[in-house]
């Protein structure tokens, strides 16, 4: 199985606002493209600060400072003149709990399309129906585009939010804790969309469910306090983690 | 279901698996009976590929039951798997067996025509067969007329051994052959133990039901 | 006497306090509105809307310059008001959330909610009264949107701080300015709320008459020029009822009579919407 390097994180560490202690500390980190990685953990270990970093949403609080490279496809994302409009293009997020925009089902999925400009109505037709195909809801909501969004499920609202995402055609989605919120079943539908994703996107995704990092991934990261312990393919991590921490946090010793 | 894809890439694995031993075990009994040592060759050849399936096999199933944590129906269908892909390793094994035992028989003159060896391994290669065609579809009925089967089997390994007996008795310079010729029932007739085994785990798949060391009747 | 009795009693007591205070407060409320109610009724007529003032003493006319007037009055200061009062709200809570800056421009405005009306009126009277020499339609417009500016940056603020974050997150990452979110996404799930109190300021403005005193003050005559004194209802009401004649009495309550059941009708719409959209 050839693999492409689609984000490779070098000696990244990451310091929130007012703290001189690093809540990432020294990441090196390979994201494979078209692959499913899975950032696992116990609460506070820094999963999420790092899924956070990708798209650089810590840039929306005074203060926050990174350090180290986050290559996407070669390019640093930290530099000064990237354009975080443009990144986020790039590299879309989808939020622990759902977050439909208080409009239309419709205008939901179109709204990334409308901020890049494209009024074309049909043009938008035709993405926000592939979107919302893509994340497996079309059937559902086909007939009630123009209904507002809140009337939807929990479990559809959470896909409704990936297939906004999808419209823009995103390279990569982070996903941070997508299924927390839900219940079982709209869980495991999250879940198989996540790996179908796959074909067309790289997915990064946090969970603190870690039969669900195990379930959906092809490549799991074990942090701790901070740092990354670990790093393999997802049926090492599973079957025969090399670092001890990581097989008494798999095994369900700590965390 | 993400587990579901994964679990018919295993039973997709296990049936390739199964057809590259019955091929061996067809080939080694063939060459026996036909005294042509070329069918042996086709043995040498898939012996490391089915030792290498059992591996990789393994492998995935344990992976897959450390990520995906199954329960009931899915847990006995990979733990099952597991015992699939070992019992269809030791068909290749038995398979090796007989192909060292051709070789050493293909050396000598063929004894007589063989009549009984020909017909045993029709049953146990068909035996093989309807057990790895019961797993694939999960059907009890065909597994369970699988475990019928055996004591024919049985059967004709005792007629065998006393058939080669007389052989041997007629005239000692027989024995070599003999007991070699008897090496090879036993081995077929393992393999059709070991295909009653393989039955047995295609209904405690779909059933639940241990059946191992009990007789049908009192199921 | 054991304990459970003189609980009972003790319980009976307070029952009864809190019942006949409460009846206390309703009667003066309903004798009030049924007051207006029963003089006002009597001395509406289709007149009342389209005739302006006779001379005093004499019973005819109508108060239509005082209708205009406060229309006008009120629609300017709600044009000034309302955006300043939006735009600070949106700064406090958006753009300059969480700093000092923000809280302190909130206490202000808490304060700025219980300054009383006349201290307003008498403010402006200093700084655009006095220094021209005469009253105006302005200063009247410019007083009420003074009273109005903290109520609505107060409730936009409230509201704005109810839209949860995340939301704002999920814009952002879909790569949208701070500005597009605002825009499109925090002033529509707060817009409700916002109306709300947009409506909610506008029906306490309207019922302002101490500080209109000092700034428009009150002409007999009908005008749309903003630069003279300019009618208004509740100064009107405040100036008839003072005054000798009995026509003027009756035209106070009716004007009184307007002003009340547009305000009740107004606050109750208003409720009812927030009833709706925030189901409490």
């Amino acid at each position: 199985m050839e693999e492409k390097i689609k984000i490779e994180v070098k000696n990244f560490s990451f310091y929130y606002a007012g703290t001189d202690r690093p809540a990432l500390k020294n990441i090196n980190l390979s994201v494979y493209q078209n692959r499913v990685t899975a950032l696992i953990g116990p609460s506070g270990c820094g999963k999420t600060t790092l899924l956070r970093s990708f798209n650089r949403m810590h840039d929306l609080y005074h203060g926050n400072r990174y350090e180290g490279e986050i290559l996407l496809d070669g390019q640093n994302i930290l530099s000064d003149n990237i354009d975080l409009i443009e990144l986020r293009s790039k590299v879309g997020m989808v939020f622990q709990k759902p977050t439909p925009f208080p409009m239309s089902v419709f205008d939901n999925v179109a709204y990334g399309l409308k901020l890049r400009g494209i009024k074309n109505r049909s043009e938008l037709e035709g993405r926000v129906e592939k979107a919302l195909k893509q994340a497996a809801l079309w059937e559902e909501v086909k007939d009630r585009l123009k209904d507002s969004a809140n009337g939807l499920s929990g479990g559809q609202q959470q896909r409704l939010v990936i297939a906004r995402a999808l419209a823009v055609e995103p390279e990569v989605l982070l996903f941070d804790e997508p299924t927390s919120a839900l219940d079982p079943i709209s869980t495991s539908k999250i879940e198989e969309l996540v790996v179908s994703l796959k074909d067309t996107v790289t997915i990064i995704i946090v969970t603190h469910n870690m039969q669900q990092a195990a379930r959906v991934s092809d490549y799991t990261a074990f942090m701790y306090l901070g740092e990354l312990i670990e790093f393999d393919k997802t049926d090492i991590i599973f079957t025969s983690p090399k670092k001890k921490l990581t097989e008494d946090y798999v095994s369900g010793r700590f965390g | 279901m993400l587990l579901k894809p994964r679990l018919e890439e295993i039973r997709d694995r296990l049936i390739k698996m199964a057809e590259l031993a019955d091929l061996m075990i067809e080939n080694a009994v063939k060459a026996i009976i036909e005294h042509n040592p070329e069918y042996l060759k086709v043995v040498d050849e898939l012996e490391p590929q089915v030792d290498q399936m059992e591996v990789e096999n393994e492998t995935l199933i344990i992976t897959t039951i450390a990520r995906f944590q199954p329960e009931a129906k899915y847990l006995r269908i990979l733990v099952m798997d597991l015992f699939v892909n070992r019992d269809l390793e030791r068909i290749g094994d038995h398979a090796e067996n007989i192909k060292e035992q051709a070789e050493r028989i293909l050396t000598k003159p063929k004894l007589k025509e063989y009549v009984d060896l020909p017909v045993m391994t029709d049953i146990v290669m068909g035996m093989v067969k309807d057990a790895v065609k019961a797993l694939e579809t999960l059907d009890t009925e065909l597994a369970r007329e699988v475990i019928k089967r055996d004591d024919k089997v049985d059967a004709l390994h005792e007629q065998i051994i006393r058939e080669l007996y007389t052989y041997m008795v007629e005239d000692p310079k027989n024995i070599k052959v003999g007991i070699r010729l008897i090496t090879v029932s036993s081995n077929l007739e393992r393999v059709a133990d070991i295909a009653t085994n393989l039955a047995e785990e295609v209904i405690y798949m779909k059933e639940g039901k241990m059946l191992r060391h009990q007789n049908l009747g009192e199921e | 006497m054991n304990i459970k009795t003189k609980r009972k009693i003790k319980g009976s007591i307070a029952l009864v306090f809190s019942t006949v205070a409460a009846f206390m407060g309703l009667f003066w409320l309903v004798f009030i509105i049924f007051d207006v109610l029963r003089h006002g009724i009597t001395a509406l007529n289709l007149d009342l809307f389209l005739e302006d003032p006779a001379p005093p003493g004499i019973p005819e006319g109508g108060l239509r310059n005082a209708f205009i007037g406060q229309l006008l009055i009120t629609s300017v200061a709600t044009i000034i008001g309302v955006p300043l009062g939006v735009l600070g709200g949106t700064f406090i809570a958006e753009y300059a959330r969480g700093t000092r800056f923000a809280q302190l421009i909130s206490i202000l405005s808490d304060i700025m909610v219980s300054v009383p009306s006349i201290v307003v009126g008498t403010f402006i009277y200093a700084v655009m009264v006095k220094p021209f020499g005469h009253f105006s339609g302005w200063a009247g417009s410019a007083a009420l949107a003074f009273i109005m500016i903290p109520v609505v940056l107060r409730t936009t603020e409230d509201m704005l701080k109810l839209v949860p974050w995340t939301l704002r997150e999920a814009a952002f990452a879909l790569g949208a300015s701070y500005f597009r979110v605002i825009k499109d996404i925090v002033y529509r799930a707060a817009a409700t709320g916002i109306l709300t109190g947009i409506i909610l300021a506008i029906a306490r403005v309207a019922g302002e008459t101490a500080p209109l005193l000092f700034t428009s003050f009150n002409n007999s005559y009908f005008t749309l020029n903003m630069n003279e004194p300019i009618a208004s209802l509740t100064v009107t009401i405040f100036n008839y009822a003072m005054g000798p004649y009995e026509d003027w009495h009756e035209k106070a309550w009716a004007a009184a009579f307007i002003i009340t059941v547009v305000i009740l009708i107004v606050t109750i719409v208003t409720r009812s919407i927030i009833h709706w959209r925030y189901k409490i």
